[in-house]
């Protein structure tokens, strides 16, 4: 066999550097490893939450009901739409074998075979249905002891449900869990979910024949469907339907979508074709499928795994480069004898080459049995944790972790880290192709032929350690190269992942809570609202008094029930909300259609009312004028002059946004202190609208309210007014009937931290379906944004840590390195006299030399980088403010000093266990 | 006066079937301003010797006294200030550290000692080397004789009780080789600095005071080639001595400024 000579003398010289080349290989493994868990993780995870979401409510993606032949074959023609399968209510059924009075009937569905899988129907007892004839049993039934086995035979007699109202002095029943009102006289058909009721008081139940008929005979018993409601008149019973449906009147549509050419517009094809109909998005499966009406999110998950991808191959290939750096001398040696024995220069190169392949063909199949390992053990202790998040704790309890291997994304994974690894080696490999083979052998490549004076201020100052430490820095710096690269990348890794963490997590806030406006609660154990003002004036009395309540301050919201003119609002409000609509027409509009779709004349403002002490407090923040602000006679009101809109906060009817954007309003008026706002209030009473005029008692912007106001911000002109104002506001309101616009008043409780027998029994008033007051808590309300932010946190925090790994193990073998090349001249200073101590002081100036280096560096990378994401953000999303976050960078700082210096204490402490002769003998 | 005295020195690398003796008790002690050459062949343990008398090697077994000190019984701190203060070591390959210049490395073990530095002496050194020119290169811009000069200011620069030189000329072409002796000859004469040589080369060796043969890790001969001079001859003997306390301005006395080029010839010849 042919021996290729270049290669087998990098194998030995691979193995005379086991530990230079372990590095290498570790960094390698690592690097594939973290590839994994980027592709492989992703596809894993993501598939876990569509699994786990499609235990919800099912594996479909849309459903349309009571849609025509028509209206299906439009949905056919849709490009993205991947499957249908077809479902008919059929009605209901008596059930006389129930075993539960409550539920007399069987409510009976068809399903084409499709909807079966994707409606999550699972058969416990016998099978499913397989021709028309034949049934299967909701399991509830059988639980609420119904006498039926398989085998036995039903006689339908199909009819519909409804209700009437009957009692004259009733004027309306309400119904709110199935969101039905009944009118006295009135017929209403009533759902699905009705419960069944006797004859009542107020409304009678009503059966009507369809006059269809049939014989079912069940084949089986499933799971009690999720969405069969347990207080229902009915059980579920399914049948198999065949296609002949297409030739009925109406029927029930659902589908799956092809994810990769489904589009934005999706949502506008189904309202077009629905065109009355109803239908359901099955929204939580959407937004993990990589589609939803949340767009975003899909975005999002796309740019994190282009910034985990950047950050492990930018990592990596530090790494790797580093290595073949630190090891250029002795490697140009054995290369430069080779090349005066007649190697090429591109022999040479491909000794590089062939010492990273080589080890690639290792670590890639390592890299990916441990990524997968990491992804699966990383599911296993997460997914409690999604459960709680995602509020689908039995859901995650019962679908078990099943790592997703795409053969895509195997090779996507081997793909980048090939990449990863050429890039790495061709920066030395073509450094050491170029040199000649006497500079190879002598090693003097990058010899200079400078002067150097003594420092004798330097010595005075630092002692013979610190002028050594400069010297070391600045006569032989690609000594500490390598050190100082390592340093600096761990740096720009952990400012720049902080920098990005803090961009995600706020875009997901504002994303996801983008027309919220809340005061902030934090102080306040607990919240009281009023559903009724007589109960909550009532209970507000009793809480007031009771001694456990150190504080009950009342604040109180207005929305919508003023208007302003369209001058009040700034020129800035007005661009960005042009803008939006826009996009929402996708293209530009003219002024007069502009004007049409979005009257400037009046613009809406909402209202907060504080109590004087906070408002006060407020003021003094912000500068505005407190004396006016607490006059309860003359309005005059605290304008939060900072907000936002963005393409949620802002809907158009049946139109959707070319694409998401978000405008941060710097300042949403440009009048100023003093100046007066003419409000419109509508008077109810008088029907016409009466004119407040407000004076601006001052202007405060969110950093200056952030104590007081959650800082995603609003879109409307927020003024805070005392409570005289809100009265005054409050009276124009009032009608016969309740007030005009949206007005919420609620009690803010600060209790002496004691159990409170108060607060326990408002608690239990709410229990009741009629509670007059509502009371929240403080505790922490997850909702499906603050999941979705806290996935991606964690998402964030665990790759961090894993791209730590190979970033530390870069530092380190950089140290160690930087240290055996040292160690002739440690052993040459010691034989000279110099003490261990010393050493160790001069290295500690040599790490705060190379550090501040790395950290200049790693500041204009970082810099650069931060402005690269912030302008993706920006261009992407809209002008978000995304702070560095302070905190976490001065820690990132902290850490990789701390690392730089303990591994170079470690490294000397190792050094000086070494023998001196030994060490002056290396190389002599 | 004695200033080095070792005891049963023996130095044992390995173990077992394995094991060498590198040393094997070895005692001899050398005079105060003595020049002691030791001579043998290769792997004999002329340099493990060396190492141990220098402090930075250790026994396997017996003593090391140096005006009166057991350096070997010191600890690490405490054997590294002996040597800045009381040794001067010269290597065969210089190790001198490559990023400080002439000066620095000169006055390297002064520095690492906290003291002021002696600028005049710095001065006296650099010149009396014959560094004046080059005093603010880099070693990798020195020949190998210039570099192995600055490792003779190093050593000497702190007037050390001892100055133990390890094959010097070994890395040299004659000419400077001659040279390099002739610097150290000058110290040990005009300076009473006590030198310890180790030399492969009989001609160099003959012109010690005394001359040690090693062989197998033990001394087989210890002979006296010489007399040693006294102070009072050493300064009236020798034309060098005039010329350098010409050149050192009646100071602190050290080698004569030019003598090094233009003389070497010469000196080669008085070594014949």
């Amino acid at each position: 066999m042919r021996k290729n000579i270049v290669f087998y003398v990098t194998r030995q010289y691979m193995k005379k550097n086991r530990r230079r080349t372990f590095t290498m290989f570790a960094g390698i493994v690592c690097m594939v490893l973290l590839m994994t868990c980027v592709f492989v993780g992703k596809e894993t995870g993501i598939g876990y939450l569509q699994e786990v979401a499609s235990l919800k409510k099912g594996k479909w993606h849309v459903s349309m009901f009571d849609i025509t032949k028509k209206q299906y074959e439009e949905v056919e023609a849709l490009t993205w739409v991947k499957e249908t399968a077809l479902s008919k209510t059929l009605g209901c059924i008596d059930f006389a074998q129930s075993g539960n009075e409550e539920r007399p009937y069987l409510n009976v569905k068809g399903y084409t075979s499709h909807c079966f899988d994707w409606m999550n129907i699972t058969l416990l007892e016998g099978r499913l249905p397989e021709k028309p004839g034949e049934i299967v049993v909701s399991e509830s039934a059988r639980q609420d002891g119904a006498r039926i086995a398989a085998g036995d035979v039903i006689e339908a007699d199909f009819f519909t449900r409804s209700v009437t109202g009957t009692d004259a002095e009733v004027k309306e029943t309400v119904f709110p869990f199935q969101q039905l009102i009944l009118h006295y006289g009135e017929t209403v058909e009533v759902p699905e979910n009705f419960p069944y009721y006797e004859e009542t008081e107020s409304f009678r139940e009503n059966k009507e024949y369809t006059g269809q008929q049939g014989t079912y005979e069940v084949v089986g018993f499933i799971e009690t469907p999720s969405y069969e409601d347990s207080s229902a008149a009915a059980y579920t019973a399914l049948t198999f339907l065949e296609a002949d449906i297409l030739s009925e009147d109406v029927f029930n549509l659902t589908l799956k979508m092809d994810l990769d050419k489904v589009s934005d517009g999706y949502f506008m094809d189904i309202v077009k074709i629905a065109a009355g109909s109803k239908f359901d998005t099955n929204d939580t499966l959407l937004a993990f499928s990589g589609n939803s009406s949340e767009m975003t999110l899909n975005r999002l998950v796309r740019y994190m795994t282009i910034f985990f991808v950047v950050l492990i191959m930018a990592a990596s290939v530090l790494l790797i480069y580093n290595v073949f750096n630190m090891s250029f001398q002795e490697r140009s040696r054995y290369l430069g004898m080779l090349c005066s024995v007649g190697a090429t220069g591109r022999q040479k190169k491909s000794s590089i080459f062939y010492e990273t392949f080589y080890l690639m063909l290792f670590a890639l199949p390592i890299g990916l049995g441990l990524g997968i390992g990491v992804i699966y053990v990383a599911m296993t202790v997460f997914r409690p944790y999604i459960g709680a998040l995602m509020n689908m704790e039995e859901f995650v309890e019962a679908c078990p972790v099943t790592i997703k291997i795409v053969p895509e994304n195997l090779v996507m994974v081997a793909a980048f880290s090939v990449l990863t690894a050429v890039i790495s080696a061709w920066l030395p490999a073509r450094k050491i192709g170029k040199i000649g083979p006497v500079e190879c052998i002598r090693g003097n490549v990058e010899k200079k032929s400078r002067q150097y004076k003594m420092s004798r201020m330097l010595y005075r100052a630092k002692a013979a350690e610190g002028m050594l430490a400069r010297n070391n820095l600045t006569r032989r710096s690609q000594k500490t190269r390598s050190v100082q690269r390592a340093a600096a990348v761990f740096l720009v890794l952990l400012i720049v992942t902080a920098f990005g963490s803090s961009a995600v997590s706020r875009v997901v806030t504002l994303k996801l809570k983008a027309s919220d406006f809340t005061m902030k609660r934090e102080n306040y154990d607990y919240v009281m609202y009023g559903n009724d003002d007589i109960i909550y004036e009532a209970v507000k009395k009793e809480i007031q008094a009771d001694p456990g309540i150190t504080q009950a301050v009342e604040w109180g919201d207005l929305m919508f029930v003023g208007e302003v003119p369209g001058s009040v609002y700034s020129a800035e409000y007005d661009t960005a909300r042009r803008d939006i609509f826009n996009l929402y027409y996708h293209r530009e509009l003219t002024d007069e259609e502009y004007e049409q779709e979005a009257p400037t004349d009046s613009y809406v403002v909402n209202f907060m009312m504080v109590d004087d002490e906070t408002l006060a407090r407020m003021a003094e923040k912000t500068g505005a004028d407190k004396k006016k602000l607490l006059d309860r006679e003359r309005p005059a009101a605290l304008v939060l002059n900072e907000g936002m809109m963005s393409t949620d906060s802002i809907s158009v009817w049946e139109r959707e946004p070319e694409r998401y954007r978000y405008y941060r309003i710097h300042a949403m008026t440009d009048l100023q202190a003093g100046d007066v706002i003419p409000v419109s209030i509508y008077s109810p009473k008088e029907e016409k609208k009466q004119v407040m005029p407000l004076e601006i008692a001052g202007l405060g912007s969110h950093e200056e309210l952030k104590d007081y106001v959650e800082e995603v911000g609003a879109n409307y002109l927020w003024l805070f007014v005392n409570e005289g104002v809100y009265a005054q506001i409050g009276k124009i309101i009032e009608s016969e009937t309740g007030r005009y616009g949206m007005s919420d008043r609620r009690l803010m409780i600060r209790t002496n931290g004691e159990p409170n027998q108060l607060i326990e029994r408002v608690k239990k008033l709410q229990d009741g379906n009629n509670a007059g007051v509502l009371l929240s808590g403080n505790e922490a309300r997850m909702e499906f944004g603050d999941a979705i932010q806290s996935i991606a946190n964690v998402l964030l925090i665990s790759f961090v840590l894993l791209t730590s790994v190979i970033c530390l193990l870069n530092l380190f073998n950089s140290v160690q390195g930087w240290m055996t090349g040292s160690s002739r001249e440690f052993a040459v200073l010691k034989s000279v006299g110099m003490s261990g101590g010393q050493l160790r002081k001069m290295l500690l100036y040599e790490c705060v030399g190379i550090f501040a280096r790395a950290l200049l560096v790693a500041g204009v990378f970082s810099a650069l980088l931060i402005y690269v994401i912030r302008f993706g953000f920006h261009t992407l999303f809209g002008n978000i403010v995304i702070w560095l976050p302070v905190g976490l960078v001065a820690g990132a700082v902290v850490l990789a000093g701390s690392v730089l210096v303990g591994i170079t204490l470690r490294c000397c402490a190792k050094v000086q266990k070494e023998e001196i002769l030994e060490n002056i003998r290396r190389e002599g | 006066m004695e200033i080095l005295r070792c005891e049963n020195l023996s130095k044992v690398y390995g173990a077992g079937d394995a094991q060498v003796k590198a040393l094997d008790d070895v005692s001899f002690s050398v005079e105060a301003g003595e020049f002691v050459s030791i001579v043998g062949p290769s792997g004999s343990g002329k340099s493990t010797l060396l190492h141990i008398l220098g402090g930075v090697d250790k026994p396997t077994g017996g003593k090391v006294f140096i005006a009166g000190t057991d350096i070997h019984a010191l600890n690490e701190n405490k054997l590294a200030v002996f040597r800045r203060r009381q040794i001067g070591l010269i290597y065969q390959f210089y190790n001198l550290l490559p990023v400080l210049n002439v000066d620095e490395n000169i006055v390297l073990p002064h520095l690492l000692d906290g003291r002021k530095m002696d600028k005049e002496r710095l001065d006296m050194v650099v010149e009396s080397m014959g560094l004046t020119e080059r005093r603010n290169n880099l070693p990798g811009q020195l020949s190998g004789g210039q570099q192995q000069r600055v490792s003779i200011g190093r050593a000497l620069f702190n007037h050390p009780a001892i100055v133990l030189a390890d094959e010097p000329t070994g890395n040299l072409d004659r000419k400077t080789g001659v040279e390099i002796i002739r610097l150290l000859k000058e110290s040990n004469r005009s300076q009473k600095q006590t030198l310890i040589l180790i030399t492969h080369d009989e001609g160099i060796a003959l012109q010690a005071d005394r001359m040690l043969c090693i062989e197998d890790g033990r001394i087989t001969r210890d002979e006296r080639i010489r007399m040693r001079q006294s102070t009072e001859e050493a300064s009236n003997s020798g034309k060098h001595k005039d010329e350098f306390n010409a050149g050192s301005k009646g100071k602190d006395g050290f080698l004569p400024k030019q003598n090094t080029n233009s003389r070497g010839t010469a000196i080669g010849g008085d070594r014949q």
